[in-house]
């Protein structure tokens, strides 16, 4: 649960273990327009004029300043009248700015990012794990982490001989954009074809937040049951990629193979499927030869 | 919610308000927030704020679909996406996903 999508909570991030860095608030920038300041410009008139309606006449009220001084409304400053303020801006406007300085950043280097999500114990680590031994010496792969704490995911990812940076989102249940920028620093950047942000487990906050990647990659694992389509259409509807992980439980777990196809189809019906177990390697191949297809997409242009 | 209070408070203060009365939001359906959570979340944090005492008014979007096979336009049933009309899956979500502070009322 955090502060940004609505529930309590707070933190800073950490990104391995080194305290995130004293940035400017994001909100100073988002709405500093110049036609606010025109706008406060205007006000300012109208309070003075509005000021004078008790019977002060401009010249006494101002008796004790410099005749020169016209312009000066601070003693008026106690006024209010109701104002209202339009804005009309998306709230995480900040977020989509820098998700597309990322994304252009990916463009430059030529990877190919994917933002991975499900809900916790979906196999998301597991996955990047065996899929980083499959493409070894294929593509070169890096990997950003997300976890409320603990550096246990980035210990497990490291095994597989990759660069991986964990963030610790405090009690912040999603990355954003800027969390993703700052771990970028930590990997080498120049050398990746192959960039995979596993996301916090969640199916709710994560579908808010744009990070510039290429492309969204939702698991589903077959002990979580088949309705988790239908029961989390953000996020599902958004996705490019949709996996049903763990196929060697199918059976254990009564997984109904056909209905979450079905609910899949209705939810997110323009996304790739792929079925796969990444203990027993079944499915894996075409996941990976999918991954490189599109990473050249990348390098040619595609994106 | 707490980007919301920063932005508000912000802005009322650059136009020497003090006081917040109202805080205006879009939220469509489709955009993943849900409105009690947000509500909720308000209640919890305007207290020491210039939005001690305002008023959240949230509008909500609902989702609109736009089938490009048959140029059908339609609320999708919650669990439903494909076209009505066609059963196609071509569609693309043209409303629903808005997030938006409308406007901040103050004095």
């Amino acid at each position: 649960m955090c502060k940004e999508c609505g529930c309590e909570g707070g933190g800073e991030p950490r990104i391995d273990n080194t305290p995130a860095w004293d940035i400017k608030s994001p909100l100073s920038n988002l709405f500093n327009t110049s036609e606010l300041h025109h706008h406060e410009d205007e006000e300012h008139g109208h309070l003075h004029n509005h000021d004078h309606h008790d019977g002060h006449n401009h010249d006494s009220h101002h008796h004790e300043h410099d005749t020169e001084h016209s312009h000066d409304h601070e003693a008026d400053e106690h006024v209010h009248e109701h104002k209202t303020v339009e804005l009309n801006k998306p709230i995480l406007e900040y977020n989509d700015r820098i998700a597309e300085r990322n994304r252009g950043f990916f463009i430059a280097k030529g990877i190919f990012v994917i933002n991975m999500l499900s809900s916790p114990g979906s196999g998301k680590t597991t996955l990047v794990y065996e899929t980083a031994k499959r493409l070894s010496g294929k593509l070169r792969i890096g990997v950003i982490v997300g976890d409320l704490a603990t550096q246990n995911d980035a210990d497990v990812l490291r095994k597989a001989s990759i660069p991986v940076v964990q963030i610790n989102t405090g009690t912040a249940c999603h990355l954003d954009a800027d969390m993703v920028a700052r771990a970028l620093v930590k990997l080498p950047c120049d050398n990746l074809d192959l960039l995979i942000i596993e996301n916090v487990g969640n199916l709710v906050c994560p579908a808010l937040f744009d990070l510039g990647e290429n492309q969204r990659v939702v698991l589903l694992s077959t002990t979580e049951g088949e309705d988790k389509p239908l029961k989390y259409p953000p996020l599902f509807h958004t996705t490019n990629v949709a996996i049903i992980t763990k196929t060697d439980l199918a059976t254990a777990a009564g997984f109904k193979r056909e209905k979450a196809l079905e609910n899949l189809k209705k939810i997110s019906h323009h996304a790739v499927i792929f079925e796969l177990s990444a203990k027993t390697g079944e499915g894996m191949d075409k996941w990976c030869q999918y991954l490189e297809k599109e990473r050249a997409k990348v390098k040619s242009g595609g994106y | 919610m707490t980007n919301i209070l920063r932005t508000a408070e912000e802005t009322t203060r650059r136009n020497n308000g003090s006081k917040i009365l109202k805080l205006k939001l879009r939220v469509g359906a489709m955009s993943g927030v849900v409105t009690e959570a947000l509500q909720f979340a308000f209640e919890a944090l305007k207290n020491g704020t210039m939005a001690e005492n305002a008023e959240l008014d949230i509008e909500v979007v609902p989702a609109v679909c736009f089938c490009l096979d048959c140029g059908s336009k339609y609320t999708p049933d919650e669990i439903d996406f494909l076209c009505p009309n066609c059963g196609s899956a071509n569609i693309k979500l043209k409303n629903g996903r808005e997030l938006d502070l409308i406007s901040i009322d103050f004095l």
